[in-house]
Parts: C-alpha cells; structure tokens; sequence
C-alpha cells in the first residue's frame, strides 16, 4: 500500500465512522412506525391541596409491593417550612408513611426542631414521584436494556433484565430510584402501570382524601388535567436538566429540591 | 492455551523471526535508499543471499531520485525476506487472531440463544425503546392491591351511604380498613387500623399558613387524650358534615 492509498483508505473509513454514528437515527423505528394510540401519561400534583397525611405513600407501598418499614418508597411527601427570618427546613420522616403527626421538624440523625406558629411564613407539603420524563436519563445509563421508556411514555424496570448496577439510581435528577430491598433490582414508580391499563388511578391518586393528585392524559385535549396543564400555571421540577419531566406542579416553590 | 499463544521456545525463535523482521518493516517503511536496505537485509536474513541485481537493475541505479520509487524497492524487499523465512512457522502469529474470531463467533451464537426474540428496539425508540417487550405484559399483570369504594360498596353499601353523608366522604374505605384484594375471599377479614396514630395523620394541629392542613379540625396529640384511642370516643363514620 503506497501513501496515496492509504490516504485515500483511512478518508473513507473515517467517512463511514461519521455515518454510523446516525445510523440510530436512521433506524428509529418510532418514526417510521407512528404510534397509533394517541395516550401519553402525565400527572399533575396540586401542592395548595395537599395536606400532608401520607396516605398516598402507605397505598404505593403496599399496592407495589414495597417493604413498609424500609425506608425507601416510590412516592413520598415532603414538608417546607420556611420562616420569617428566611431560614427553609425541608423533612418527610420515613418518607411521610404515617403521615405528619407531630410539628416537630425532622433534622436527621435523631434531630427535631420546634419552629413556633409566629415564626412561620409559609409552610407547605410537596408530593413527589416519578417524573416519567420524556427524555428519562436513568433509561440511556442502562447498559443492559432492563429499563425503558413505553409507548405511553412512563418507564419501567424490568426486573428480569436488571443487574444491578445502579447506573440507573446515580443517573436520576430526582432521586426517585432506589434499590428494591428484596429483590435487589432497581425500583421506581411506574403510575401504578397495572392500574391504569385497567382504567383505574393508581393507587396514590385514589388514597389521596384531598384531591392533590390526577393523572391524565396529554394526548387528550378533553381531559381535565390536560385543560388544567395547558391553561393554567403549573411548573416542572428541575427543568434545567433538560428531562422534560411529565410531572406538573401547581404552586411549587423555587425552595423545593 | 499456552502454546496456542506461542510460549514454546520453538515459538519463542519464530517470534525473534518476526522481530527482525519488523525491524526490517521498520527500515524500510523509513525511505532508506533501496540499495542500502537491500545490502543489510542479504546481512541478517543470515546469508540467504539474494542478488540485487535481480530485478535486471544495477544497485547503483536504485537511487532515484523518485521517492515512489524508492519505496517500491523497499517493498520488495521486505516481501521478499518475509517469503525467505524458514517453512511456516511465521504463521504462529496469526493464531491469537483466530481466537478472537472463534469467541467473537462463540458469542453471536450465545446471543441468538439468551436474547429473547422481542428484545429490540420498541416504540419509543433506539435511544428509550431498547427492552424486552413482554416485560409490558409482567408488568400490566401485577396484582391489584387496592379495589376503590365502589367495590367496597357492592356489599357494604349501609356503611358506604353512612361515611358517604359525613365529613369523612372523601376518605377511601381502604385507607383505615387495608387493601380490600380478592376479599372476601382473600383475606376474609380485613386489618383494620384502629391506631391513634392513623387518625393523627390528618388531625395533628399543624398551623401551616399557606397549607389545606390547617384548615383541617385538629388537635395537639400531647394534649389531647394522650395514649387513648381516638375511635372509643369518636365514630369516624359519623364525623360531623360541616354547618
């Protein structure tokens, strides 16, 4: 092989190298194959409603089959308090599944923290839960295809696949995944999938007394939740990460994390 | 294994084959004037003497002052010692490629055998769609825990309507009662939360400004009866509608 031809050999492999690198969009199957079901799941917490009593938590625990007393949950709730001289204090003890029965705030390590009634500005209670993000980090870490994004846009584990490595855990913004304590697989919220593809709420959405969770679907312009997403003010959480998160707020806070 | 990669000392002499023979690759592939490359390659091929003349070119006439050239008559004459080296034993070399090939084969067989036939690329695409599609259907098949009102209300319908005209209405059976399941099958009777700790869940007084909380009727647990079960006092099937 003389210079020329080497030349001329490696320009075309490096050419090749540059395709290939789009062949994952020239094979994307979505957009050759249109999903014919016009359904997106997406799922709007009003946090002026909430009310801090944890039965949404007890619910996802026991319909999904997640230890109680762990301290790990798919959902949990989360109260701020911020007072009058600007401090912000953020607890959910035991990730709230008993509720808040006490006014004292959980520090950790043992900690309480007594803030009286005349010092509080605001106090609130945030419910959090998966995002089912439309660009979900925690599915492009998975270097085994144990988690994906379905059709309808929420994500799941499948725990026959997972290895364990917990890519999928570091890879979440919003800390949603832990490892499930028993079946030592990654585990998240999944808007209680079984439920909704029999038409039912998934199990927080039914616990909760006060109305502060729905789910719905986007596709759907006649859908309550969406006419509330698309004419109201909600917000996401994080949006800087650039996951689209498909979990919308009303009345969320620039304090909650 | 070991002789597979050529550890023998037979090995070992054709591999110092292949090093000189590098070097020589070496040599040549630097542009050295041909007829030079030519004197030292007839030194250490150990005396296979090869007339550089053959090529019906005087040795002199090797420097040309073409470069293309030059290297062409280095070319040669590598090829040339490569052919000159005793019998096949260079060929040695080539046999870790052959395991690479035999265990890349090995497991593009393993994986037509493990990979299910619908693990792929799905509807969401290459980049979120990469799963085995029939963990869908693992999924939608898990077992209902929670059955709603309604199916409480098929056969406990006094109670319903009881609950249903009280303050309590929006609160679902299960939430104190448990997870109905297949009840009454399974379980035949329900674990019902009769706990102080339940009814605090909600009527704990947090004064909480801008929260429903505080709106709630509540109480401080310290105060109020402590240690006592809320339900000896109180019918939480008949919490007070609202004036």
């Amino acid at each position: 092989m003389d210079r020329r031809s080497f030349l001329k050999a490696a320009l075309r492999g490096s050419a090749a190298l540059i395709l290939a690198e789009g062949i994952g969009d020239i094979l994307r199957p979505a957009s050759i194959h249109a999903s014919p079901k016009p359904l997106r799941w997406v799922f709007l917490v009003d946090t002026y409603k909430c009310i801090g009593c944890g039965f949404c938590v007890k619910a996802c625990k026991i319909e999904n089959e997640v230890p109680f007393e762990a301290n790990v949950s798919r959902t949990w709730v989360e109260r701020y308090i911020l007072t009058k001289d600007g401090a912000v204090f953020a607890d959910t003890p035991q990730e709230a599944r008993n509720g808040f029965t006490s006014r004292l705030i959980d520090l950790g390590e043992g900690r309480v923290k007594d803030i009286p009634q005349e010092k509080i500005d605001k106090a609130f209670f945030v419910p959090k839960l998966c995002n089912q993000c439309e660009k979900p980090p925690c599915v492009q870490v998975c270097p085994v295809g144990a988690t994906y994004k379905t059709a309808e846009g929420v994500t799941l584990v499948d725990r026959k696949w997972c290895i364990g490595c917990g890519y999928c855990i570091m890879a979440c913004p919003y800390g949603m995944r832990f490892f499930h304590p028993l079946l030592h697989v990654a585990e998240k919220c999944t808007f209680c999938y079984h439920r909704i593809q029999k038409e039912l709420k998934p199990a927080c959405v039914q616990a909760c007394p006060a109305g502060a969770r729905r789910i719905g679907n986007i596709k759907d312009p006649q859908d309550p939740v969406t006419q509330i997403i698309m004419t109201q003010r909600v917000s996401i959480h994080k949006p800087e990460y650039g996951t689209n998160p498909q979990v919308y707020f009303i009345g969320l806070s620039e304090e909650v994390r | 294994m070991a002789s597979l990669l050529g550890t023998s000392p037979k090995a070992i002499r054709s591999f110092e084959q292949v090093g000189t023979t590098f070097r020589r690759i070496l040599k040549t592939a630097a542009l050295l004037p041909a007829a030079e490359v030519c004197i030292s390659e007839d030194s250490a091929s150990g005396g296979n003497i090869r007339d550089c003349s053959s090529e019906g070119e005087d040795p002199v006439s090797h420097v040309h002052p073409s470069w293309k050239l030059r290297f062409f008559h280095g070319r040669l004459e590598t090829f040339n010692s490569l052919s000159s080296l005793k019998g096949s034993r260079s060929m040695h070399v080539f046999r870790p490629v052959y395991i690479v090939f035999a265990l890349v084969g090995l497991i593009l067989v393993a994986r037509t055998i493990l990979v299910p036939a619908d693990f792929g690329i799905q509807e969401s695409g290459y980049m979120y769609g990469w799963y085995r599609k029939a963990n869908e259907k693992e999924w939608k098949d898990f077992a209902l825990k929670y059955r709603g009102k309604e199916y409480c209300a098929d056969c406990h319908a006094e109670q319903d309507q009881q609950i249903g005209s009280s303050r309590h209405q929006a609160i679902e059976c299960e939430n104190c009662h448990g997870p109905g399941r297949e009840h009454p099958s399974d379980p035949p009777k329900l674990d019902l939360d009769r706990t102080r700790e339940l009814c605090l869940r909600c009527h704990t007084f947090l004064a909480y400004p801008t929260s429903k909380r505080s709106e709630i009727k509540g109480l401080d647990p310290d105060r109020h009866n402590p240690g006592a079960e809320c339900v000896a006092c109180h019918d939480p099937h008949r919490a007070a509608k609202p004036g």
